[in-house]
């Protein structure tokens, strides 16, 4: 656990996981009924880091090439929710959700709208979970499809404030052997309001 | 069962897709009828009638439940849920306002038979 901007303590960045746990339990869950499998889930790691470092702490081995989704989100605090995959794996999950419903030769087809769907899914599970934790409302908006260079994706410009609430939890389906990856972009007025909600739930 | 007619409003071709699917395995005789957002809904009411409707929230355009109070209006006696990934207690209270049933995504056969029927 480690914060670059400083706002959050080390017991906060620890409830922070916890909550993010929760969230992603449900997430693997709602993934796991979608791909009819377990969904193995990594312990969470909770960093906050600049957005341009994130290529490089997402993973020791990153994909040079993701595709995912994009949701933002609004409320007491805003940001972008971004579940990643590896490129090359996309087609096999797309596959491991849809299985003999789709013909084989429609599953590229409808890749890019499936990919959206299940980030969907798996994102507002994970939101949601967050948003009835603190007891708050989020609007989601529409979730957009990413297909693009990892490094470019978290390029930003030198005045940009943006860090990202790096959760670096890999859930992983066995017989497709797929890892995503989620990760939270926010300012720093967004963290310092998660930060307040933290500590009015910790009593602190 | 009586031959119901049903309108799927979803954004997500997939889950038009998914649940037309389901449907049509469990009532082959059923009419299915589909639509991406609130306005291509309402423009089809407009020369159609529906018994049931399954609603996306998150919609271009109008939201989900935006769309089931406007078509209360019209279908008053009509059976719709509110089918989304949004599962935060708020939406889910405020379906339950609108009149709405609630269904978490994602689609499984048992979560449509409780809403359709087997």
């Amino acid at each position: 656990m480690n914060d670059e901007t400083n706002i959050l303590n080390e017991i906060q960045l620890d409830a922070l996981g916890e909550l993010l746990n929760i969230g992603m339990g449900a997430a693997a869950a709602s993934l796991s009924t979608m791909v009819k499998q377990e969904v193995l889930l990594t312990v969470p790691v909770i960093r906050i880091v600049h957005q341009s470092k994130v290529p490089t702490q997402l993973d020791e081995a990153p994909p040079e090439n993701v595709c995912g989704v994009k949701q933002t989100f609004n409320g007491d605090f805003s940001g972008d929710a971004l579940l990643l995959f590896s490129e090359t794996k996309s087609l096999s999950l797309v596959q491991a959700v849809l299985g003999d419903s789709i013909p084989l030769e429609e599953l590229g087809e409808m890749e890019e709208e499936a990919i959206t769907e299940i980030g969907n899914i798996i994102l507002n599970a994970c939101l949601s979970s967050l948003a009835n934790i603190f007891n708050e409302h989020l609007d989601s908006q529409i979730p957009q499809y990413l297909n693009e260079n990892l490094t470019e994706l978290f390029s930003t410009s030198s005045n940009d404030d943006s860090f990202v609430l790096l959760l670096r939890m890999s859930f992983n389906i066995a017989e497709q052997d797929i890892t995503g990856y989620v990760t939270f972009i926010m300012d720093l007025e967004s963290i310092t309001k998660i930060s307040a909600q933290i500590n009015k739930m910790l009593g602190i | 069962m009586p031959q119901n007619s049903i309108l799927v409003v979803d954004d997500s071709r997939m889950s038009r897709m998914m649940l037309s699917t389901i449907i049509k395995d469990l009532h082959p005789d059923w009419l299915i009828e589909t639509a991406e957002d609130g306005a291509a809904a309402l423009e089809l009411t407009k020369t159609k009638s529906f018994d049931l409707f399954t609603i996306d929230f998150n919609m271009p355009g109008m939201n989900g439940l935006e769309l089931a109070e406007q078509l209360k209006v019209s279908f008053p006696n009509a059976k719709m849920a509110l089918l989304t990934a949004n599962i935060q207690d708020s939406i889910q209270k405020r379906a339950e306002a609108v009149g709405v049933q609630f269904i978490a995504k994602p689609i499984t056969v048992e979560k449509i038979i409780a809403f359709v029927g087997a």
